[in-house]
């Protein structure tokens, strides 16, 4: 994997996450299931990263975890969204919508 | 951005590992399960399901190790583990390590003590405040910088660069401190501006007040050191405004310098500071007029903002205006300024030339060590490939690898730059605690400051960053499948591996230094052979001058007499003399010779200047000095006499065009001529390198003089003779001081200073160099038998002969040491000139040197490489075949 790409993913993954759990509670496979879900199918999260952005958001103290019981009674590791972790969608929306709009630009412009 | 909130993590995930580590473990593997859940279908077994789901995941192991380099206190975490990591590693092959360690602390430790001595004679900045303004005056030639009091006066008053120029002149007294013997010792007679111009602050008391004109007589006041006031005067409080006597003149208590505070001459401490102005009194003779007499120093402050080259236009202006209003003295006077501390140019230009060649090759020694340690990790590494294979396949990043690695190389250099400075500290307090033997008040403080030990940590942190990547590409060319797949590793065919080409560099660098030791030594023995024109053997010297005890020339001459019997009555003395100085004594002074005819007496008339000497009969003798012609003094050659002069060969040509100048006669001013009544071999007077010089020799009746030294010769061992002659003196006069006493030889030996300090300073780097060398050549040979056992087995028993398994094993170290060493002499050539300029009679093509260097090389050669050798000669095929 190209070092662009992983920089590239790093911010995207962020925000799809803190997007994808919403004010719910997911468990790590849930998380993925849920970006699969939400982007169509385009971004599928394996676990070499998505469980390193976990545990980062979670010492950064945007998402929360706590053990429950998975659907099928396994015990797992649930994720929930702080307060923080909704400021943080903010401020990663609004940087992102000022990229997509600047590269929308760009590649319109002749 | 969560600050706090990543604090409390790293602070987590580090104290309570163990439950964080459990955490993530039921984690990944949870998720786990339930990816095989979902995979679980009709059709598919649960085994199946839990494989794809693995497959999808990458390994568990794989992803919890991506957590964990993530996570917050991750690096400190790593860097522990790194540490036990490499420490283990360390402690399990003792050996290796120790040899490492050894290298490196020789290796930094060179580096770290050349570094400390610089730091103390170049580096530090004068105890004078903003010291980048003060500079040293010099003269035309780099042996010239003193000058006249007239001619500094001038000095100072026409130039503009200068905020204030003082002047100091290094003199001898006797310090009068209570008790019968007057202390020898040294002090400058300085201008009254002279520590307003330094713009140091009294510790007590206070200074000399800067005033243009002189009063002669007018200000006996003397300013104590502060290491003389604490030792002479017990730091008495109230020592200002006390009377003590100089040199037995009475003097009053001015003040005291602060602590620290040593003049601007690094090598010179000085213990009293008296006034130019009561120079006549001091030293018995008044030359403080004469334009002439060139014996002080200049130390001038240049205004703020003016540089060095603005200084010397101005100095030159001046020195042109000089030459014209006194062309008979300042005809050829140039100034300009020089960077105090060493006597301007005299020792400053040598000594730096030769620290920075010493601290060249200290580098080079380094850079060995460097090249050694890195063959020794390639080579380990090379063995651990196996290792390294198997944790890249179970998911090492291959920066992880290399940064560990890196923890174990560093990790010993730092434990190598502790022992070395550890080392270097205990060379430098030897190195304080250690005194010429000279009379001169020579201070060598090298004191290892922060700045030593942070050289210290810097050069082990670099060492151990080079010598550790170095060997790190390995990391990159390590491909796991092959590694796990053969036990051993099969090198790349490379004509010349990487470990190869270090090793050849180390040895041409050894060779190099060896070849340089060579040099310098050849030069130090050729010194110590040079034709001095005297024999030192078997000669005693004892120093002192009466004045110090308050005789004056004419009373001096009875007690000398007296003294000179009495070490003739030693039992066993079989000559003694007398003279007021000895050649290469340090205390050397010339005058101007007029050739026969002169009219006018003036610089300008000056055929050339001759060292001259005032001595007592039987001292040529006394001193081994032959006598070509003519005849010694007698006693009948006494101050009622006709003036006589005994000269020497090159004295005799210069004047007279012959060396049979008996009889001659040459004038010394208008009404007196002297006639030569003896001619006497040349010698070596101010240094051993000089070219032939002009001696004049006077008799002592006719030139009395205070200084005296007792010239004793006698078979009988020194050990005797030095108290004999010390009791013997102490009986003519108690209160006359002696200045030195000890054998010739010992008193010359300051004068070989240079060559000696060279020497050994080159030995012990080329004995460093030559210990890596053996060590390197030993590890390549070694290591390449240890590889190739198996193969030499097959070939033994294939009937291969002992030279051939030789040829196979020892070849390629051969080639090396062979191309290293040419390499190494070649460059030695070219160092060699550079130590022929700080070594006298040093010749870089000294073939004695070299065959030294050749020899030298070929028997470290065969050293090393003769156990492993050895090792390659027992091969038994069977049992190797066997063991694999």
């Amino acid at each position: 994997m190209g070092q662009n790409q992983t920089n590239l993913l790093q911010g995207t993954l962020d925000l799809l996450i803190l997007k994808a759990i919403g004010d719910g509670e997911f468990h790590g496979l849930g998380v993925s299931r849920r970006i699969e879900q939400i982007t169509h199918g385009t971004f599928q999260v394996k676990p070499g990263s998505l469980f390193p952005a976990l545990h980062r958001m979670e010492e950064a103290g945007w998402l929360r975890s706590f053990w429950g019981e998975s659907e099928n009674n396994r015990r797992a590791k649930y994720y929930k969204r702080t307060k923080a972790g909704e400021r943080q969608l903010g401020v990663e929306t609004e940087q992102w919508s000022t990229i997509a709009q600047a590269m929308e630009h760009a590649l319109k412009a002749t | 951005m969560g600050r706090i909130s990543r604090l409390a993590a790293a602070a987590r995930n580090l104290l309570r590992k163990e439950r964080v580590e459990m955490d993530l473990d039921a984690e990944v593997r949870s998720y786990a399960d339930m990816l095989a859940d979902e995979k679980t279908a009709p059709g598919v077994s649960v085994t199946e399901a839990r494989r794809s789901a693995l497959a999808e995941i990458g390994g568990i192991e794989t992803v919890k190790q991506s957590v964990r380099e993530y996570r917050a206190g991750t690096a400190i975490e790593i860097f522990w583990q790194d540490v036990r990591y490499a420490t283990r590693q360390l402690l399990h092959a003792p050996g290796f390590s120790f040899t490492a360690l050894l290298t490196l602390t020789l290796a930094i430790g060179a580096n770290v003590i050349v570094f400390g001595i610089a730091r103390a004679v170049l580096l530090n900045p004068l105890p004078v405040p903003q010291p980048n303004q003060v500079f040293s005056l010099q003269g035309h030639s780099a042996n010239s910088f003193s000058f006249s009091f007239p001619d500094y006066q001038d000095i100072r008053d026409d130039s503009q660069a200068f905020s204030n120029i003082a002047l100091m002149r290094l003199t001898r007294v006797g310090l009068g401190a209570g008790g019968t013997q007057a202390v020898p010792v040294w002090g400058y007679e300085v201008s009254s501006n002279y520590f307003a111009t330094l713009g140091i602050r009294p510790a007590l008391g206070r200074f000399f007040t800067p005033s243009k004109e002189i009063r002669l007589n007018g200000e006996p006041w003397v300013v104590l050191s502060y290491d003389c006031w604490r030792t002479h005067f017990g730091g008495d409080p109230d020592i200002v405004g006390k009377n003590i006597r100089i040199s037995n003149l009475p003097f009053t208590v001015l003040g005291v310098a602060p602590r620290g505070f040593y003049g601007t001459e690094r090598l010179i401490w000085p213990r009293v500071w008296l006034p130019i102005a009561d120079e006549p009194e001091v030293e018995g003779y008044n030359w403080i007029h004469h334009r002439g007499d060139q014996n002080s120093w200049l130390i001038g402050r240049v205004k703020p903002g003016v540089t060095a080259a603005q200084a010397n236009a101005d100095l030159a202006a001046v020195a042109g205006r000089l030459a014209k209003q006194y062309p008979n003295f300042d005809r050829n006077l140039e100034i300009r300024v020089a960077r105090p501390g060493l006597f301007g140019d005299l020792l400053g230009r040598p000594v730096r030339a030769f620290l920075t060649g010493i601290m060249l090759m200290a580098f080079l020694v380094l850079f060995a060590a460097c090249a050694n340690l890195a063959g020794f990790f390639t080579a380990r590494m090379t063995s651990r490939a196996r290792e390294l294979g198997i944790r890249i396949a179970i998911g090492a990043s291959r920066a992880r690898l290399l940064r560990q690695l890196l923890t174990e190389s560093i990790l010993i250099a730092l434990l190598g730059g502790v022992t070395a400075s550890c080392l270097a500290l205990m060379a430098m307090r030897a190195l304080s605690a250690w005194q010429p033997n000279t009379d001169f008040p020579f201070e060598f403080v090298i004191a290892p400051g922060p700045a030593v030990y942070l050289f210290s940590f810097a050069l082990a942190l670099v060492t151990g960053t080079i010598f550790g990547l170095l060997p790190a590409r390995q990391i990159w060319r390590t491909d796991p499948n092959q590694t796990l797949k053969s036990a051993t590793t099969t090198a790349a065919g490379r004509r010349f591996p990487l470990r190869d080409i270090l090793l050849a560099v180390q040895i041409a660098l050894c060779c190099l230094l060896v070849t340089s030791s060579f040099v310098a030594l050849g030069g130090l023995q050729r010194t110590l052979h040079i034709h001095l024109g005297m024999d030192p053997q078997h000669v005693t010297l004892a120093e002192t001058d009466l004045q110090l005890a308050g005789y004056t020339a004419e009373k001096a001459t009875a007690t000398q007499q007296r003294m000179l019997q009495a070490v003739r009555r030693i039992p066993g003395v079989e000559s003694a003399s007398l003279s007021n100085t000895t050649p290469l004594s340090s205390n050397e002074s010339s005058t101007g010779i007029f050739p026969p005819g002169t009219t006018t007496f003036g610089v300008a008339t000056v055929r050339f200047n001759a060292r001259y000497y005032e001595v007592a009969p039987g001292y040529f003798h006394t001193a081994g000095t032959r006598l070509l012609a003519g005849r010694d003094f007698t006693d009948a050659d006494n101050a009622k006499a006709p003036p006589v002069a005994i000269v020497n060969e090159t004295f005799a040509k210069q004047l007279f065009g012959t060396a049979d100048a008996v009889g001659r006669t040459f004038p010394t001013s208008k009404d007196k001529s002297i006639r030569v009544v003896g001619v006497v071999e040349n010698g070596k007077y101010v240094t051993l390198t000089e070219d032939p010089t002009p001696a004049i020799f006077y008799p002592f009746a006719q030139d009395p003089d205070t200084a005296t030294v007792l010239l004793v010769r006698s078979s009988r061992p020194y050990s005797e003779i030095i108290p004999a002659v010390r009791r013997a003196m102490a009986a003519v006069d108690p209160a006359v001081p002696l200045l030195q006493l000890s054998s010739w030889q010992d008193a010359l030996s300051f004068m070989m200073l240079p060559e000696r300090a060279a020497t050994i300073a080159l030995g012990i780097l080329g004995l460093f160099a030559l210990l890596l060398a053996v060590t390197g050549i030993f590890g390549l040979a070694s290591y390449t038998v240890s590889r190739r056992m198996r193969e030499f087995g097959v070939r033994v028993a294939l009937g291969a002969r002992h030279w051939d398994v030789l040829r196979a094993a020892l070849g390629r170290v051969c080639l090396l040491l062979i191309i290293g060493s040419a390499a190494g002499l070649a460059l030695g050539l070219a160092g060699g000139r550079l130590i022929a300029s700080f070594v006298s009679q040093a010749s870089a093509f000294d073939p004695l040197a070299l065959a030294g260097a050749v020899f030298t090389m070929a028997a470290i050669g065969l050293l090393s490489a003769l156990l492993p050798a050895r090792r390659a000669l027992s091969a038994q095929p069977a049992r190797l075949l066997r063991e694999e």
